[in-house]
């Protein structure tokens, strides 16, 4: 006989050891020293997944209809957390920066802050999750009824007309929702993160495995030789036996996907999920490990389900022989109670019965604390979550709204969230006690935590779709998750409310107001059976149809308002923000107050900036006058102060580029301005300024790179003449018995180099003056013949020394153009030269001609003059051609040839054509010689 | 930060194989009325298949681990 | 026997003071200006010493100095950059590709004597 007092006296005293746990889980955190900043406690935290469902429901699953019955439950969050790294990780990145609280809180923040969804979001979990509540108020009140009635293990079959005071259900509840107040609302203030509930949580999910690998390993190596003995014995049973393979029909197609569906996506949006693997996460790193351990876990928790399952079977059905009740009423398939004489055996509490059945006294008081570990996390966390999310996203707007309350005028209100959240944790128990009382006893514990998944999963398009697609809009999530929400409680709630005999049955068999078309169970006239969809096959598939569809019709629709634009943005693209993002979270830089005065008064004006600093003086006793450094603490607070003007993530980039001495983080700034310049009230006015700045930018970047490639250019053009000179005159003077013609030749190489240098400074200065606009034009009517002739007499003794051949292909009429006639000739002798440099050493030879064309331009006819000057040198290759009249480049380009001269040859002829409403371009291929144009208008 | 992009791409891969691994007509490949080691042919397949899963998830990670350590040191030797 | 000396420049104005000094100095001295012609020279004719340009037309004077490095035959071959670029860039550039020295243009005559003849004395 255990008593009952001993099963009180170890229940108290293992919440009191989660107490003790969480206490000091807490301390370590004040210290600077948490004990939850590892991936091992991560996973472990992540294991709150297996609740009562798990611990006994599995077992029944898995006697009722074998390993296909519950096993996709625990394989959908494995193939989950492979993708854990790409989606986790994000909405892991995503929350951090945004200090999301909750997945109403994600979902919201992502469509534009908005409070509808936000409060849509909750209810929906709230009335989601009651059911899953009462799957653990029922595990906790019926393994108590069980154990404190040792040894006997038939249960008598419970009426729902009892009262609550008799009932332990109701006692368990008001316990269990005590328990959650009193460990989940322990801190005055409410912050997002509970380091001591996730030790305690982490704790639980050890003592969980623990329990039912105890139990397991009992049964299987107790009660039998192993797993080999076990099956053998197991296979003598055909009720038995038919488990050890799932039953091929269309039924089990269907459940299969649908259960690793639901699972998949339960694993991280159930609120109390998301609540461990998302907010309470201390590190988005421990997800690495925690992406194998926590599948690792649960490939161990459920190793010895089936072979508990069966070892219950084999025990009460050989009970069952013995007992004439139970055998007339044996059914061919189990379908997961025995009803006996003296009362009923539930498949779902086998660990616990079998150990009864078999007098383990203390291994069955253990997997009674196991399945109360169990149950109670998950109702610790759950109730946490989803107060949170009452409280922030429900009550609280509502609340804030009313004005005679005149709640905006108070400065503390954690208090008052305290009660909300305490009052709400209470309600939601009781709501699953209710549930519980009226509807859970139709339904195995499996059943109804499937109903709870179904309602979560409504959640899955607004947040995956929020991360990966932009286009998402506030109205297609809301049209979306209410459609869901719609048919999950037409479908899965309206039935199980009839059943419980709120509603009529006639709903169920003939449809409202005898529509037989909108028949909850075959909406739309669906044929369940012949497709081979259960209850919750049907309500999945139709309210993810409603949901999915309505969710991208109406995105695609719908327009975002600026705010869901710009957190659209930031979800979308966390990563490309998210390392500085998250370190603008904890401010370690400082920089100065005047810098941060500026910046703030750049975008608040300086009355608001004066009052804010003011007031921020007051309160950390700071006086300006001596205080020139500004700490981490003004940074965070000149940060917010920002993101009321300017967003969030602008006004994060702003302070960043006075906070970091980085090079530049202008780029950044760029594109942050760009994504949300629309939030801006003076968007106009912003983007243009942002255009010029970007603008100015790019200009002063190339301005710079140009000056140093025109310093390193000219210079190294200087050396070479200067070379020649500095060694030959050396020579000179050491050797003054130079014979007479080395003498005279190597002073007139110094000559001649000397004028190369000449030249050369003459076009740097030439250059300087054309690209800074000092030029005088000298504009008259030129016949642009004499140019060229100009032109060729002024390069001849080059032509002619290196005896390049050239021809000339000229009209005989004079064509006038206006220009000034020494640039042009300057233009002409440039290109002439430049000709020459590059022609084919040996073979050389130049084509000058000059043509007039005619270009038709709607009605206007302009003629123009087009000028060509054709070499048979080495060419130009394709990707060059443009950048040959850049400033300089063409000196530095390349390893095909030397270039000659100061490379500004061609830049001074561009300026000049363009000076002359002309353009100058040049036609080339590699090897095969190159041709430059120019064009000029034609005078009449 | 390395390559995350063919990161993801080993993951994905991964789920898919897990997918396949656990999809409907291959259970039914293994859905036969015969036992391996006393151990019934499904239920030994679904629990290798997920061991052998999550040790692939395992190397995956540890590969990532690896090819971080071999990066060269990006500006090291660069002289440009 | 002399020791023999090519220069390797497309100017032949910075070739003319150069060629002279060397033969001066008593060195063989051949000249080349494009990179392809002075890797042609270094086969067939085998200098001691090479002073190398390093912008010419064709492959420049970087590719001439790795080519070289490439051969084993040709370890014992000087080389010395002499080069108008005087950014610590172009010389650390120079200089990793196992070059000998790396002066920069416009020299002083008796330093560009004084390094060749340190070099070629250490030869030998």
């Amino acid at each position: 006989m255990l008593e009952q007092k001993i099963i009180i006296f170890v229940s108290f005293g293992y919440m009191g050891l989660l107490f003790a746990i969480a206490f000091w889980g807490d301390k370590r955190a004040e210290a600077g020293k948490s004990i939850i900043s590892n991936p091992y406690i991560y996973a472990l935290s992540l294991a709150v997944y297996c609740t009562a469902w798990t611990f006994y429901g599995s077992v029944g699953a898995a006697s009722t209809s074998g390993a296909t019955g519950f096993l996709s439950i625990y394989l959908g969050p494995t193939l989950m957390m492979i993708l854990g790294w790409p989606i986790l990780r994000k909405i892991i990145c995503i929350s951090k920066i945004n200090r999301i609280t909750s997945i109403a809180d994600f979902i919201a923040s992502r469509y534009g802050k908005s409070a509808t969804i936000a409060g849509a979001v909750t209810i929906i979990a709230v009335l989601g999750i009651v059911p899953y509540m009462s799957v653990q108020i029922k595990a906790i009140s019926t393994s108590f009824q069980l154990i404190s009635q040792y040894p006997d293990v038939y249960m008598a079959k419970t009426a729902s007309s009892m009262p609550f005071t008799k009932d332990t259900a109701f006692f368990v509840a008001i316990l269990l929702a005590l328990f959650a107040v009193v460990f989940g609302t322990r801190h005055l203030e409410a912050t997002e993160r509970h380091e001591g509930l996730v030790a305690a949580i982490a704790f639980e999910s050890i003592v969980k495995l623990v329990a039912i690998i105890s139990v397991g390993l009992f049964v299987t190596y107790g009660l039998y030789t192993g797993f080999g003995d076990l099956f053998a014995q197991a296979s003598l049973v055909p009720q038995i036996k038919h488990l050890f393979v799932m039953e091929v029909n269309a039924s089990t197609f269907t459940g299969w996907y649908n259960a690793l569906f639901l699972a998949m996506l339960a694993i991280f949006l159930l609120p109390r999920q998301f609540q461990v693997i998302v907010v309470e996460n201390v590190d988005e790193n421990h997800l690495k490990k925690a992406v194998w351990l926590f599948p690792l876990y649960l490939l161990a928790i459920n190793i010895f389900v089936i072979p508990i399952a069966f070892g219950g079977m084999l025990h009460f059905y050989g009970q069952c022989f013995s007992d004439p009740v139970c055998k007339q009423g044996l059914p061919k398939a189990f379908d997961g109670i025995l009803k006996f004489t003296n009362g009923i055996v539930d498949a779902d509490y086998f660990a616990l019965t079998l150990l009864m059945a078999k007098k383990q006294q203390g291994l069955a008081l253990f997997a009674f604390i196991g399945g109360m570990s169990a149950a109670t996390g998950m109702v610790i966390v759950e109730t946490i979550a989803l107060s949170t999310m009452v409280c922030n996203d429900l009550v609280m707007p509502v609340l804030l709204r009313l004005s005679f309350l005149k709640l905006k005028q108070k400065n503390d209100l954690s208090r008052l969230l305290l009660i909300i959240r305490r009052v709400s944790i209470l309600l939601i128990v009781l709501l699953g006690y209710l549930y519980f009382h009226y509807v859970g006893e139709y339904y195995s514990l499996v059943s109804i935590g499937m109903i709870s998944f179904a309602a979560v999963a409504q959640f899955c398009p607004a947040v995956i779709g929020g991360i990966f697609w932009k286009g998402a809009t506030l109205f297609g999530a809301l049209f979306g998750l209410l459609a869901g929400f719609f048919i999950w409680v037409y479908t899965l709630v309206v039935p199980s409310l009839a059943q419980a005999g709120f509603l009529s049955q006639d709903l169920l068999t003939h449809g409202p107001f005898g529509i037989k078309f909108l028949t909850p169970l075959q909406l739309f006239g669906l044929d369940v059976q012949l497709i081979g969809f259960n209850q919750y096959t049907h309500a999945v598939f139709w309210s993810m149809f409603a949901n999915i569809g309505l969710f991208i019709g109406v995105s695609l629709f719908s327009k975002q308002n600026a705010m869901e634009r710009k957190q659209a943005t930031l979800f979308v693209d966390v990563f490309k923000y998210s390392e500085e993002s998250i370190k603008s979270s904890f401010w370690k830089a400082t920089t100065s107050v005047v810098d941060l005065r500026m910046l703030l008064e750049r975008f608040l004006g300086k009355t608001r900036t004066d009052n804010a600093l003011s007031q921020y003086a007051r309160e950390h006793d700071i006086n300006w006058e001596n205080n020139l450094i500004a700490d981490a603490g003004l940074v965070s607070y000149s940060e917010k102060l920002l993101a009321g003007a300017i967003g969030s993530a602008t006004a994060l980039v702003m302070v960043r580029s006075i906070v970091e001495e980085e090079p530049l983080g202008m780029d950044e700034i760029m594109h942050i301005l760009d994504e949300t310049r629309q939030i801006i009230i003076y968007s106009r006015e912003l983007e243009k300024a942002t255009r010029d700045l970007e603008a100015a930018n790019e200009r002063l970047k190339e301005l710079d790179r140009l000056k140093n490639e025109f310093i390193s250019t000219v210079t190294h053009e200087l050396r070479t003449p200067l070379t020649s000179v500095r060694a030959l005159a050396e020579i000179v003077q050491n050797n003054p018995d130079l014979d007479a013609k080395k003498h005279h030749q190597f002073v007139g190489i110094i000559i001649k180099e000397s004028e190369r240098l000449s030249r050369l400074i003459n076009n740097v200065l030439d250059f300087q003056k054309i690209a800074s606009g000092q030029i005088q034009w000298q504009l008259t009517r030129v016949d642009f013949k004499e140019v060229i002739e100009d032109s060729i007499v002024a390069t001849g003794q080059l032509i002619e020394k290196k005896k390049i051949e050239l021809t000339l292909e000229m009209s005989e009429k004079e064509c006038f153009v206006s220009g000034d006639k020494d640039r042009l000739i300057q233009v002409m002798v440039n290109l002439i030269s430049n000709a020459v440099k590059f022609c084919d050493p040996d073979n050389g030879r130049i084509k000058v001609g000059m043509q007039k064309e005619i270009e038709k331009t709607g009605d206007n006819e302009n003629s123009f003059l087009k000028v060509f000057i054709k070499d048979n040198g080495i060419g130009i290759g394709k990707d060059d051609q443009e950048i040959v009249f850049h400033e300089f480049h063409q000196i530095i380009s390349g390893t095909e040839g030397r270039p000659a001269g100061t490379g500004i040859g061609l830049t001074i002829s561009k300026h000049i054509i363009d000076s002359h409403n002309g353009r100058i371009w040049v036609d080339s291929e590699l090897e095969k010689g190159a041709t430059f144009f120019f064009t000029l208008p034609l005078l009449e | 930060m390395l390559d995350n992009r063919s990161l993801t791409g080993r993951y994905a891969g991964l789920f898919l194989l897990g997918c396949f691994l656990f999809c409907y007509p291959v259970l039914t490949i293994f859905n036969l009325e015969e036992s391996l080691f006393g151990i019934p042919l499904l239920f030994l397949y679904i629990f290798t298949a997920w061991s052998v899963l999550i040790v692939l998830i395992v190397l995956c990670g540890k590969i990532r681990d690896k090819l971080h350590q071999s990066e060269p040191d990006a500006v090291g030797n660069d002289l440009k | 026997m002399k020791k023999r000396i090519l220069i390797v420049d497309d100017e032949p104005n910075i070739v003319v003071p150069l060629e002279f000094l060397m033969k001066q100095n008593n060195y063989d001295v051949q000249t080349a200006g494009t990179g392809e012609k002075a890797l042609d020279l270094i086969s067939s004719w085998k200098p001691d010493l090479i002073l190398l340009d390093i912008m010419l037309p064709g492959i420049d004077g970087y590719e001439v100095c790795q080519k070289i490095r490439q051969e084993k035959k040709f370890n014992t071959i000087k080389i010395v950059f002499l080069s108008a670029m005087a950014r610590s860039i172009d010389i650390a550039k120079g200089m990793g590709l196992a070059a000998d020295d790396y002066i920069t243009k416009p020299f002083a005559t008796d330093f560009v004597m004084s390094k060749i003849k340190a070099l070629l004395a250490n030869n030998s």
